[in-house]
C-alpha cells in the first residue's frame, strides 16, 4: 500500500497545484467546500472580528487611564465594553481555534481528504457571517449596553440602544453555526480516519476537538432556546423570565449559564489540544501521559456540565447547590492538572527548541496556571462572595481565555502557517510580537487581581482615586499588547508575500499533517500518497534534512512499529 | 474571476460533479471523500442522530422553563389547561403517530425500491403534517378570538371583567327598572284612588310597559352573557378551605364535573355553598356543550394563567415550525422519489428524513399530556 519513497519529502519550492492555487477567483473561495479554504476564511473572519473587540477594549483601557474624566459617557462606555465582550466571546473566540484551525488541521491530522460533510461546512461559515452581519446591525441600532450575557430582567426591560435583539438572534445563529461545527467534527472523527488511526492514535489537538464537539452539540442548543426565550420576552412580554408575570429572572441565569459555563470550556479545550501538539513537537519527545491527556478532555467536557451554578452564588440560591457547585468545580482542576503535568513531563529531558509557537505554549501552561488557580478563590463560595464581580474576576477569566485559548491560537497559528500559505513567518519579529503580547498581557491583567480583591467592581465607569495607579498601569499593558498585536499581523502577512518557502515538515512534527506538502494538495495527499497512521508521536521517524533545511518522514514500517 | 473550462471544472472536484475523479466513484451518489457508499451512509446516520441530540437539547430548555414554571405556579396551569381542547389534541396526536407509520413505511418502500408506493406513502405523510397544522391553525385562531394569545397578545381577564361588569349592570339596570315599575304601579294606585288624572294614568301605564319589555329584553340577553360553570379547586384553595378537605378531596374536585360536585363536598363538610359571583362564563354560541361557556374563572384567575398560554404558545409554536420544516423535507424526498432517485443501495435521504419526522413526532406525544392532559 505505502509508496516507499526513501526520497525526503521536503520540497524546497511550493508544489505546483496545491489547494490555494488550484483554482482562483473571489468565487471559488466562496462556493469552496474545501475544509482548508474554509478554515482560512474563518480565519479572517475571525480576525476582524478580533480587531472590533480588540478595538473597544483599547477603548475601554484608554477611558480608565483618565479615570472619570474620560474621553465616555458612562452610555458609550458600557456599550464599548459589552461590544467588546460579545465580539470577542461570539464572534472570535467560540469559533477561533475549532472552527479556523480545527477545519485546516483535522482532516489532515486523520489522513482524510474532507470532513465528513463539506457542504454543512461552508454552511456553517455562512451562518457565521450572518450572525456576524446580525451583531454589525445591533451596533448600528445603537448598540446595547447589557454586557455579553445578556442578564434580564435588564435585556429585556431597561437596556439602552436598541440593540439587544438583533445581538441575540445574531448569537443565536452564530451558535446554530457552533453546533453544525460540531456535528460535522464529530462524524469526521467517527467515520474517517487514516488506515491504522485507531482511538488511541489520533493527535491530542483532535482529542481537544472532539471534546469541544461534544460540548458544542449538548451545550449550545441550550443557548438557542435561552436566546429565543429572552427575544420572544423582549417582544412580546411572555413573563418567563418576569417576576410581575409569575416568571422568574434568575432562570435565565441558570439557562445562561448552562450553556456559557461549558462554552468556557469550548474555548479551552481546543487550546489545550493545540498546545499538547505544541509541546510535544517542539520539545521531540513523544507526549508524556498521551491517554491522561485525551480522557482528561472528555472529563473536563463531562464535568463542566456540572459547575454552571457557581456562577449564581450570590443569586440567592440555596447554600446546600451553591456547595455542590462548589465542589464539583474544584474537581475540574483534577483533569486541568493532569494536563499541565504532562506538558511538564513532555518537556523534562526533551530538546526544546524555543521557536515562536513553543514561546506561545510555554506561556500558554504559566499562564493558564495562574488562571486556573485564581480560579479556585471563585469556586470557593466564602471568597466567591467578596471576589463576586469584581476585577478579580475579570483578571481571572481574561487569564484563562486570552492567556490560555488566545495564547494557544497564536502557538497554533504561527505553528500550522507554514502548512497553510507555505511560507515561513518571520521569527525574529515573530518572538518581538510575542514578547509584547506576553508582557502586555500580564501588565494588562495582573494589577486587575489585586484592584479586584482590593474591591474594584468590574464594569464600573468611575473609580475611587485610590485605584488610579492600578487602573493606569493596566491601561499600558493593554497598549503594549496592542503595539504585539499588530506587529504579529504584520509579520504573517507579509510572510505570504516575502516569505520563504517552508518545507513540508518545517518543525519536526510527527503528525500526518507534516506528511504531506506545505501547502498541502486539494486532497491533502497526492494520490496514492495517503497515509497510513502510526504512532502519533514517534519521534524516531522523523530526521533532519540539512541540506534541505527541513525534517523529513521516515514511512511507516509495522515492523519496527507494531499496531497496537 | 475570469475562468476557463477546464479550469472550472478542476476547480470544482467536489459534489457539483459527482463522478468522482479518483477511480472508486462507481456509484454517482458517493461523494469523493468517502471510501464507499457504506461509509456514507454511516456518517450520514450518525450526523442526523447528532442532529437530533441537539434538537432534544432545545426542546429540552424548554421544557425545563414549564417544569419550573409549574412547580412555581401551579395554578395557572390548572386553569389554563381547561381551554384547550383534548379532543383536538388527541385527534392531532393520531394524526401524527399515522404519519410516522406511514412514512417509516415509506423508507421500507424505498429500500425495496418500490417507488409507486414510496410517493404514495410519502404524499400521505405529507397530508398527515398538513391536517396537524391545519387543526393547529383553528385552535391558534380561537384562542387569539377569546384573548387567549401570548404575551401582550393576553386579554382574556380583560375580556372576562368586560363580561362580568357587563352582566352586573344589567342586573343593576333589571333591579331599578323593576323598582321604578313598582313605583309607577303604587303612583297609578295613588292616582286612581283619588280620581281623575286619567291622561297621567295613561303615560305611566305606556312607560311601564316600556319598562317592561326593557326588562325582558335584558333578562333574555343575561344568561348569553354569563353563566356560573365548573369552579376548580382552585376556589376551594381561595377560600382557605384546602387543608379542610385533604389530598383526597382535592384530587376528586380536579376530576370533578364542576360546582355541582364541589358543592356536594361543601354541603357534606357543612360549609356554605360556593359564591358563585366571582365567577364568570361567557357564552360562545359557535361553540358546543361545555366548550360554549368560555371562561370559567374569575378575572384575577385568569390573569394568573396569562403565562400558561405564553409557554403554550412557545412550546406548540417551535414544535409548529418543525413540522412546517418536515413537511418540506417529505415534499422534497417526495419529488425526488417521483424521478426515481432512490435505489436500494441509495436511499439514505428518505430515511434522514424520517428519523426527523419521527423525533417531530415524538416531541408532540410529550406536548400532548404536558399541555392537553394533566393538571
Amino acid at each position: 500500500m505505502t509508496t516507499t519513497t526513501t526520497q525526503p519529502t521536503v520540497l524546497p519550492q511550493l508544489p505546483k497545484k496545491n489547494f490555494l492555487n488550484c483554482e482562483r477567483g473571489l468565487w471559488s473561495w466562496l462556493s469552496t467546500l474545501d475544509h482548508k479554504r474554509i478554515g482560512i476564511m474563518y480565519l479572517i473572519g475571525i480576525t476582524a472580528a478580533f480587531g472590533i473587540g480588540g478595538f473597544a477594549a483599547l477603548a475601554v483601557r484608554t477611558e480608565h487611564f483618565n479615570g472619570s474624566e474620560g474621553m465616555m459617557s458612562a452610555d458609550n462606555y458600557n456599550k464599548m465594553f459589552t461590544l467588546h465582550g460579545a465580539a470577542m466571546v461570539f464572534l472570535f473566540i467560540i469559533p477561533g481555534i475549532p472552527a479556523a484551525l480545527g477545519n485546516f488541521a483535522l482532516p489532515i491530522l486523520l489522513g482524510t481528504k474532507d470532513v465528513a460533510f463539506p457542504r454543512l461546512n461552508l454552511f456553517s461559515f455562512y451562518l457565521w457571517c450572518a450572525g456576524a452581519v446580525f451583531f454589525l446591525i445591533a451596533i448600528g441600532m445603537g448598540g446595547l449596553d447589557t454586557g455579553w450575557t445578556f442578564y434580564t430582567p435588564y435585556s429585556t426591560g431597561y437596556a439602552q440602544g436598541g440593540g439587544v435583539i438583533p445581538a441575540t438572534f445574531g448569537a443565536f445563529i452564530l451558535g446554530f453555526s457552533s453546533i453544525l461545527t460540531g456535528l460535522n467534527f464529530i462524524a469526521t472523527v467517527h467515520m474517517l480516519r487514516a488506515p491504522g488511526q485507531t482511538w488511541f492514535k489520533i493527535p491530542l489537538f483532535v482529542w481537544g476537538l472532539y471534546a469541544t464537539a461534544v460540548i458544542q452539540i449538548l451545550a449550545t442548543p441550550v443557548l438557542a432556546i435561552t436566546l429565543l426565550l429572552l427575544i420572544v420576552e423582549k417582544t412580546m412580554a411572555v413573563g418567563i423570565f418576569d417576576p410581575a408575570l409569575g416568571g422568574d429572572p434568575v432562570l435565565f441565569q441558570h439557562f445562561f449559564w448552562f450553556y456559557s459555563h461549558p462554552a468556557v470550556y469550548i474555548m479551552i479545550l481546543p487550546a489545550m489540544g493545540v498546545v499538547s501538539e505544541l509541546i510535544a513537537t517542539y520539545s521531540h519527545k513523544p507526549i508524556f501521559g498521551y491517554k491522561f491527556i485525551a480522557f482528561s478532555s472528555l472529563a473536563i467536557a463531562i464535568l463542566g456540565f456540572l459547575v454552571w451554578g457557581h456562577h449564581l452564588f450570590v443569586s440567592g440560591q440555596s447554600t446546600v447547590m451553591g456547595g455542590i457547585f462548589s465542589f464539583i468545580t474544584m474537581f475540574i482542576a483534577v483533569p486541568s492538572a493532569i494536563k499541565v503535568w504532562n506538558w511538564l513531563a513532555t518537556m523534562y529531558k526533551g530538546s526544546i527548541s524555543l521557536k515562536t509557537p513553543m514561546l506561545y505554549g510555554l506561556s500558554f501552561i504559566w499562564v493558564f496556571s495562574l488562571g486556573g488557580l485564581t480560579g479556585l478563590h471563585l469556586a470557593t463560595m466564602v471568597t466567591d462572595i467578596h471576589l463576586h464581580d469584581t476585577y478579580f474576576v475579570v483578571a481571572h477569566f481574561h487569564y484563562v481565555m486570552v492567556g490560555g485559548t488566545v495564547f494557544a491560537f497564536l502557538g497554533g497559528l504561527h505553528h500550522w502557517w507554514p502548512k497553510m500559505f507555505g511560507r515561513m513567518y518571520g521569527e525574529v519579529s515573530g518572538v518581538i510580537s510575542w514578547v509584547f503580547i506576553f508582557v502586555g498581557f500580564n501588565v494588562t491583567f495582573f494589577p486587575q487581581f489585586m484592584m479586584g480583591s482590593q474591591g474594584m467592581a468590574r464594569r464600573y465607569w468611575a473609580y475611587d482615586p485610590e485605584f488610579t495607579f492600578y487602573h493606569q498601569v493596566s491601561s499600558v499593558g493593554a497598549w503594549m499588547q496592542a503595539v504585539g498585536f499588530t506587529l504579529l499581523l504584520f509579520t504573517l502577512v507579509r510572510s505570504i508575500f516575502k516569505g520563504k518557502p517552508a518545507p513540508a515538515n518545517p518543525w519536526g512534527g510527527t503528525t500526518l499533517e507534516w506528511q504531506t506538502a506545505s501547502p498541502p494538495p486539494h486532497f491533502n495527499f497526492e494520490e496514492g500518497e495517503e497515509p497510513i497512521a502510526g504512532e502519533p508521536y514517534n519521534f524516531d521517524r522523523v530526521e533532519y534534512d540539512k541540506e534541505k533545511g527541513g525534517y523529513y518522514h521516515k514511512p511507516y514500517d509495522p515492523n519496527t512499529e507494531p499496531a497496537h | 474571476m475570469s475562468q476557463t473550462a477546464a479550469e472550472t471544472n478542476l476547480a470544482d472536484p467536489y459534489g457539483h460533479d459527482d463522478h468522482g475523479h479518483h477511480g472508486h466513484g462507481h456509484d454517482p451518489n458517493l461523494a469523493h471523500h468517502f471510501e464507499g457508499m457504506d461509509q456514507q451512509v454511516k456518517s450520514g446516520k450518525l450526523g442526523m442522530w447528532l442532529f437530533l441530540a441537539t434538537e432534544i437539547l432545545m426542546f429540552g430548555g424548554l421544557f425545563c422553563a414549564y417544569f419550573v414554571w409549574r412547580a412555581n405556579s401551579y395554578e395557572q396551569f390548572d386553569i389554563g389547561h381547561r381551554y384547550l381542547s383534548t379532543f383536538w389534541g388527541a385527534f392531532n396526536t393520531v394524526l401524527l403517530l399515522a404519519s410516522s407509520f406511514t412514512m417509516a413505511w415509506a423508507v421500507r418502500a424505498a429500500q425495496l425500491e418500490q417507488r409507486k408506493l414510496c410517493v404514495w406513502l410519502l404524499g400521505i405523510t405529507f397530508v398527515g403534517g398538513l391536517g396537524f397544522m391545519g387543526v393547529k391553525a383553528v385552535e391558534y385562531g380561537a384562542k387569539f378570538s377569546h384573548g387567549m394569545g401570548p404575551g401582550v397578545f393576553y386579554k382574556a381577564d380583560d375580556h372576562a371583567r368586560e363580561i362580568l361588569d357587563a352582566h352586573r349592570n344589567a342586573t343593576e339596570d333589571i333591579a331599578k327598572l323593576e323598582a321604578g315599575i313598582k313605583a309607577k304601579n303604587d303612583q297609578i294606585a295613588k292616582a286612581k284612588a283619588s280620581g281623575g288624572e286619567s291622561d297621567k294614568v295613561k303615560s305611566l301605564e305606556a312607560e311601564i310597559a316600556a319598562d317592561k319589555q326593557k326588562v325582558a329584553a335584558l333578562k333574555k340577553a343575561l344568561p348569553n352573557m354569563w353563566q356560573a360553570k365548573p369552579a376548580t379547586v382552585l376556589d376551594a384553595k381561595k377560600h382557605g378551605e384546602v387543608e379542610d378537605h385533604g389530598l383526597n378531596v382535592a384530587a376528586k374536585l380536579r376530576v370533578g364535573k364542576g360546582y355541582a360536585d364541589e358543592d356536594k363536598i361543601r354541603a357534606a363538610k357543612g360549609l356554605p355553598a360556593h359564591d358563585k359571583d366571582d365567577l364568570v362564563a361567557y357564552k360562545d354560541e359557535k361553540l358546543k356543550g361545555d366548550q360554549q361557556y368560555y371562561f370559567k374563572h374569575t378575572p384575577e384567575e385568569l390573569r394568573s394563567a396569562r403565562t400558561f398560554f405564553s409557554i403554550y404558545f412557545c412550546l406548540t409554536g417551535l414544535h409548529g415550525i418543525h413540522v412546517v420544516v418536515g413537511m418540506g423535507l417529505i415534499l422534497w424526498i417526495m419529488l425526488r422519489a417521483a424521478k426515481g432517485q432512490f435505489t436500494a443501495t441509495y436511499n439514505a435521504p428518505v430515511d434522514l428524513v424520517g428519523l426527523y419526522w419521527h423525533l417531530v413526532d415524538l416531541i408532540w406525544i410529550f406536548l400532548f399530556p404536558l399541555l392537553y392532559l394533566i393538571h
